[in-house]
C-alpha cells in the first residue's frame, strides 16, 4: 500500500507531454456533419474541438495518456467527468499549444468495481501565453487487488 | 436578452450514427475499437452496436445551447458527468433549463437522455446572456 501511496504522490503535479493543435476548416466541417451540428460562425470551431482537440493535440495519444497512469484500454478505463471552460472560442487554421498537469489521484472502493483510482488532470489550450480553454477530466481506472 | 429561472433550451433529438463515429475517431485520433469495430465488441462480450464517443455525446447538448444562444461564444463553461453509453441507432434527447441568473451569468442544468429518459450525461453549463445573438438561428 505504501508503494501505491508513493506512486500516487509522485503522479500528482506531473506535467503531461506538451503538444500542438491545428484544426483545418474541412475537419471542422466534417465534425459538424458527423455531429449533426449547425454551420460554422465564420472561422470559429465547433466547441467540441476543445475536448477533442485537447486529446488530439496532446503530446501523446489517449492510449499513451492511460499508460502514463499505469493502465490500458483493456483495464476498462472510463471517462467519468469533464469540466470545460471556454475563455474564447477556438478558430480554424490557428496553431495552439496543448499543455497538461495531473491534479489529483484518489484510491476508492466500490460495489461494482472493488478498487479503482480516480485521476484528475487538466489540459489547457493556449496561444501566445493566453489560455483559450481549460479541460479538467476525471477518469476512472479499475485496479486489480490481491484477495 | 431577458432570461428567467425555468426557461427551457429547445430540445434536440439525435440518432446516434455508426458511420459518424468512424469520422470522429479519425478526427480525434481515437484508436479505441469499441467505436467502430463490431468484431472487437463481440469478442469483448458487449452489445454489437458501437459505443458513441463521450465528447460527441457532450457535443449534442452543447449544440442545443449554441442554437439557443445563437453564438458559440456565449457558453462560458460546461461541467458534466458521463453516466451511461449511447449506442449506434439509439435516439437521444439533448436539453437544458435555466436554474439561476446571477451577476450577468446564467446557469443551466443540462442533460442528454435515452428515449426512455435514462441519462447518458448530466451536468451544468454557464452562459453569458450578453453574448446572445438573437435571431441568428432563423437566418
Amino acid at each position: 500500500m505504501t508503494a501505491e501511496v508513493d506512486w500516487h504522490a509522485r503522479l500528482v503535479g506531473t506535467e503531461l507531454p506538451p503538444g500542438t493543435l491545428r484544426v483545418e476548416p474541412y475537419e471542422d466541417r466534417l465534425a459538424r456533419d458527423a455531429l449533426g451540428g449547425d454551420r460554422a460562425e465564420g472561422d470559429l470551431l465547433h466547441p467540441s474541438w476543445i475536448l477533442n482537440g485537447a486529446l488530439r493535440g496532446a503530446g501523446h495519444d489517449v492510449a499513451g495518456l492511460i499508460e502514463l497512469f499505469g493502465a490500458s484500454w483493456d483495464d476498462g478505463v472510463l471517462f467519468g467527468e469533464a469540466r470545460i471552460e471556454q475563455v474564447e472560442p477556438l478558430r480554424a487554421s490557428v496553431d495552439y499549444a496543448i499543455t497538461g498537469t495531473v491534479l489529483d489521484v484518489e484510491r476508492r472502493n466500490g460495489r461494482r468495481v472493488r478498487c479503482f483510482d480516480v485521476v484528475t488532470y487538466e489540459m489547457r489550450v493556449e496561444r501566445d501565453d493566453r489560455v483559450f480553454a481549460r479541460v479538467r477530466n476525471r477518469i476512472v481506472i479499475p485496479r486489480q487487488v490481491a484477495e | 436578452m431577458s432570461l428567467t429561472v425555468g426557461d427551457e433550451v429547445p430540445a434536440r433529438r439525435v440518432t446516434v450514427d455508426a458511420s459518424a463515429m468512424k469520422v470522429m475517431a479519425v478526427l480525434m485520433r481515437d484508436p479505441n475499437p469499441i467505436h467502430w469495430d463490431v468484431d472487437v465488441l463481440r469478442a469483448l462480450g458487449l452489445d454489437e452496436r458501437p459505443v458513441n464517443q463521450g465528447p460527441s455525446n457532450l457535443a449534442y447538448v452543447w449544440d442545443a445551447l449554441t442554437a439557443w444562444t445563437g453564438s458559440v461564444a456565449a457558453v462560458l463553461s460546461v461541467e458534466v458527468r458521463f453516466v451511461s453509453n449511447a449506442l449506434a441507432g439509439e435516439v437521444l434527447a439533448a436539453g437544458a433549463q435555466v436554474t439561476a441568473v446571477d451577476d450577468g451569468v446564467v446557469t443551466c442544468e443540462m442533460w442528454l437522455r435515452h428515449e426512455g429518459g435514462e441519462p447518458v450525461l448530466e451536468g451544468m453549463a454557464t452562459v453569458d446572456p450578453a453574448a446572445f445573438v438573437r435571431g441568428r438561428r432563423d437566418q
